[in-house]
């Protein structure tokens, strides 16, 4: 029936497949690496970019890599976030509503396109009229003239403090007209920035591959020659993959920093999102005791700021009353950090006063990363006897998806622009931080005369209107929490975090280790 | 055979198409409006109305399944609602990763199942007791958890293996299966629990069979009766749990990808579902859908072959 070998040598059989599958990994434990490290630089992004097209593309450090990588900018900043040249080689107000900008000459996209006034035109234009950008500030921009092949002229129909700042972002980012026109930039995208896409070694939602484009106007300024945007959305694995050296640098939170600080990377870390309570039944239409300044002052001096800092945030973070974040413009005002200390006596009598010695409750929306600061800043006040109702947004679920509908709402906003755009300052329209609209008059002067001031006039009024807004008190404010980026030591130097931001962006923000 | 085969394909178009409409319906009909989250956050209406309409969610929802239902028959899947990828392209790119660390994910549970399984049922004993009390802590082991840990050890501390990230067979077979080592250790360890447990069982019911006997009487050697005739009898309701396994796997996988970053179908699936981009969690699904069929389907071809008795 069988040969009495054929157990034996079916075991050697068996024998023979272990011993490579053994030899194969090892063989695979050992190999890997290779190739030389400073030649790449590898970062890690916690969220992958919508689209290539600078019109849509999230604006802030994560989101622009791939902006800031594909297409340059026409302006930029310099180390203490003055405006520098890019692209743009110069720029004149020759008016408060006349802008020239002067082009550099020679430029071509890597289409083979010419980077001309021509194109610049094309691209103002095309983002000034898309019907959905969602960061879309060209709204001012009445006409765009060609005054000479390198130079654009800008008139606008009101004058716009921040214009500049805008070109330094997105609407700096100059896609080949030919693109635009193909209508398919936002997976095809051809610039004239530092690097190009390789869709070749491109996985869409995982890993951005994009070599150095030799013909950028500043390319001895991107000394790697290959840029990897790797993306973890888990960040444990962001953090893992730091710390095991497959990516240079990259985003930690407070779950990890002591961990981090036990290893060989490097920490970066600086104030960034402002966290609080917005409130935007300030009008009191359905809670109407938030419609008296007395009870929002109150409210204030009942939240111990800097126990929720200790406490939510482990430590890292800036207790602050202002919305603008440090170093982002004269809207942030050092003096007025403190402005409503820790006080619940002075709370409860200013609550006597305004005739609400007996407390009452309002309702406010959360979403589940800011429950825990918004609990704490509950908690605080429900000791003067004030009910803050949390509703829990569904995961999934964004933090403007209908929260006017609500009289309040805890937020993390990252408000980096020193002239703080209208919808920031309680002056109409229904956005963001105002959903309800409403105005304060107060504001609404000195905004007017800041759009038209210059220099020290213009930041003095800039400080004055955030003063105004803490002693309004239209929001609970908790203070700054720190971002933190991690890094590689041996491939670059260190970071540089503009103030107001998340992490470092590609234009500027990381310096390679000098390997000699 | 083949009649078989394709009466159970035919079974399963209804299935299939009802699979599918149910979960267009039930994704049309999530509260959260995709446009809003689009337009971001200090968009105007008018910005979100002109979202809805490029998206074509202005329309009745009757007409847009039609649209759906039509397009999908001829192959097309549409595009990604939030990159405008075909929602083809993203499958083709992402599935081959998972299904590379599933099939080797499987393999390694069969060498390492079978075995375990066939050494329990026939050793008995302390070692049977041993083995069997291993195959219930590993699968009480979440898997995330032993991810977790498994990076933590191999990759951080004694840097193995790689702690994130994939790289295609193609490239480079070694770092191919270099990166695959962990994740696979970790979504393979319930999998060669439950064949070895199976393996057992179906191997000690066929040891008390009367076949056994008579074969042991004729004289035949202990190691032929063994894994000549009892194994391959055993072999039906193993093969049975590794189709099991096969699907469960490709779920399982969900998390682990995450822990690892591997970019497979598994964080496809779950960055569409938080994106709420319906196009492609569609895809996937009646992708899905469509595999389990014909996985399932050839199991039981598979047991055709292997088991005479096993009428198709």
């Amino acid at each position: 029936m069988n040969s009495p070998d054929r157990p034996s040598r079916r075991r050697t059989g068996s024998r023979r497949i272990a011993i490579t599958l053994a030899t194969a990994l090892t063989v695979a434990a050992c190999g890997g690496g290779g190739g030389a490290p400073s030649d790449t630089l590898s970062i890690g992004y916690s969220f992958a970019t919508e689209t290539f097209d600078p019109v849509y593309a999230i604006a802030g450090a994560q989101g622009s890599a791939h902006i800031d990588a594909l297409y340059g900018s026409l302006l930029e900043r310099g180390e203490d976030q003055e405006l520098a040249p890019g692209m743009a080689e110069s720029w004149e107000w020759t008016d408060p509503t006349t802008l020239v900008l002067q082009l550099r000459d020679g430029i071509t996209f890597t289409d083979g396109e010419a980077f001309d006034a021509e194109a610049v035109k094309t691209y103002f234009e095309y983002f000034r009229d898309a019907p959905d950008a969602p960061y879309g500030r060209l709204d001012a921009v009445e006409e765009v003239v060609v005054e000479d092949p390198t130079t654009v002229r800008l008139d606008l129909s009101a004058p716009d403090p921040t214009l500049l700042h805008s070109l330094v972002g997105h609407a700096g980012s100059v896609p080949s007209p030919r693109a635009i026109e193909a209508g398919d930039l936002g997976i095809n995208p051809v610039g004239a920035g530092p690097y190009v896409l390789d869709e070749g070694r491109t996985t869409l939602d995982s890993v951005y591959t994009y070599t150095r484009n030799p013909d950028y106007w500043n390319a001895e300024a991107f000394e790697f020659e290959t840029l990897e945007l790797r993306i973890y959305t888990d960040a444990n694995a962001m953090y893992n993959a730091l710390v095991s050296g497959q990516a240079d640098v990259g985003y930690g939170d407070a779950s990890n920093v002591a961990a981090a600080e036990g290893t060989d990377l490097g920490i970066h870390s600086q104030p960034h999102n402002a966290n609080g309570i917005q409130l935007f039944d300030l009008a009191g239409e359905e809670f109407p005791p938030l419609a008296d300044v007395r009870v929002r002052q109150a409210m204030q001096m009942a939240v111990d700021r800097q126990a929720i800092i200790d406490t939510t945030f482990q430590g890292r973070g800036l207790p602050s009353v202002l919305t603008a974040t440090p170093g982002s413009g004269p809207g942030y005002d050092e003096s007025l950090l403190d402005f409503w200390p820790y006080d619940p006596d002075r709370a409860r009598s200013l609550l006597a006063e305004a005739g609400q010695a007996d407390g009452f409750s309002f309702q406010a929306v959360t979403l589940a990363k800011d429950q825990p600061m918004a609990e704490a800043v509950s908690g605080y006040l429900a000791q003067v006897g004030i009910t803050m109702d949390l509703v829990v947004r569904p995961p999934g679920e964004t933090a403007n998806t209908d929260i006017g509908a609500y009289a309040a709402a805890a937020a993390a906003r990252g408000l980096s622009d020193g002239y703080a755009t209208p919808e920031l300052l309680y002056l109409g329209p229904v956005k963001a931080s105002n959903q309800r609209g409403y105005e304060v008059p107060e504001i609404r002067d000195l905004y007017e005369a800041m759009l038209v001031a210059q220099g020290d006039e213009q930041d003095q009024l800039m400080r004055d209107i955030s003063r105004i807004s803490v002693e309004g008190a239209y929001s609970i404010q908790v203070g700054y929490v720190d971002s933190l980026t991690y890094y590689d030591t041996e491939v670059v130097e260190g970071v540089h975090v503009l103030p107001g931001h998340g992490g470092p962006y590609i234009l500027d923000g990381l310096r390679r280790t000098d390997v000699t | 055979m083949i009649r078989y085969a394709l009466r159970r394909l035919a079974y399963s178009v209804p299935m299939l198409f009802g699979l599918a409409s149910l979960v267009f319906v039930l994704l049309n009909a999530l509260p959260n409006d995709i446009a809003e989250r689009r337009a971001g956050e200090e968009a105007s209406p008018e910005a979100i109305a002109a979202i809805r309409a490029d998206l074509g969610l202005d329309r009745p929802l009757t007409e847009r399944y039609w649209e759906w239902v039509t397009a999908v028959l001829t192959g097309d899947f549409g595009v990604s609602w939030h990159n405008g990828q075909s929602v083809l392209t993203g499958i083709v790119q992402t599935a081959p990763i998972t299904l590379s660390m599933v099939v080797l994910s499987l393999v390694v549970a069969l060498v390492i199942g079978v075995p375990i399984g066939a050494l329990a049922a026939t050793r008995g004993g302390l070692a049977d007791r041993g083995l069997v009390g291993a195959t219930v802590v590993a699968m009480a082991v979440p898997n995330f958890w032993l991810a977790l840990v498994l990076v933590l050890f191999f990759a951080l501390s004694m840097g193995w293996f790689p702690a994130t990230g994939y790289v295609d067979l193609s490239a480079s077979p070694g770092e191919w299966l270099r990166h695959l080592v962990l994740p696979v250790a970790a979504v393979a360890t319930v999998s060669i629990s439950v064949i070895a447990r199976q393996t057992r069982s179906a191997m000690l019911e066929n040891l008390g069979r009367d076949y056994v006997r008579t074969l042991r009487a004729a004289g035949v050697d202990e190691r032929s009766v063994v894994y000549k005739h009892v194994l391959k009898n055993a072999a039906t309701p193993v093969l049975t749990t590794f189709g099991i396994q096969f699907v469960a796997l490709s779920g399982g996988s969900i998390i682990v990808e995450q822990v690892f970053a591997v970019p497979g179908l598994g964080q496809h699936t779950l960055t569409a579902l938080a994106r709420g981009d319906v196009p492609v969690v569609l895809g996937i699904l009646v992708l899905t859908a469509a595999a389990v069929v014909v996985i399932n389907l050839a199991v039981d071809l598979m047991n055709a072959a292997v088991n005479p008795k096993v009428r198709l």
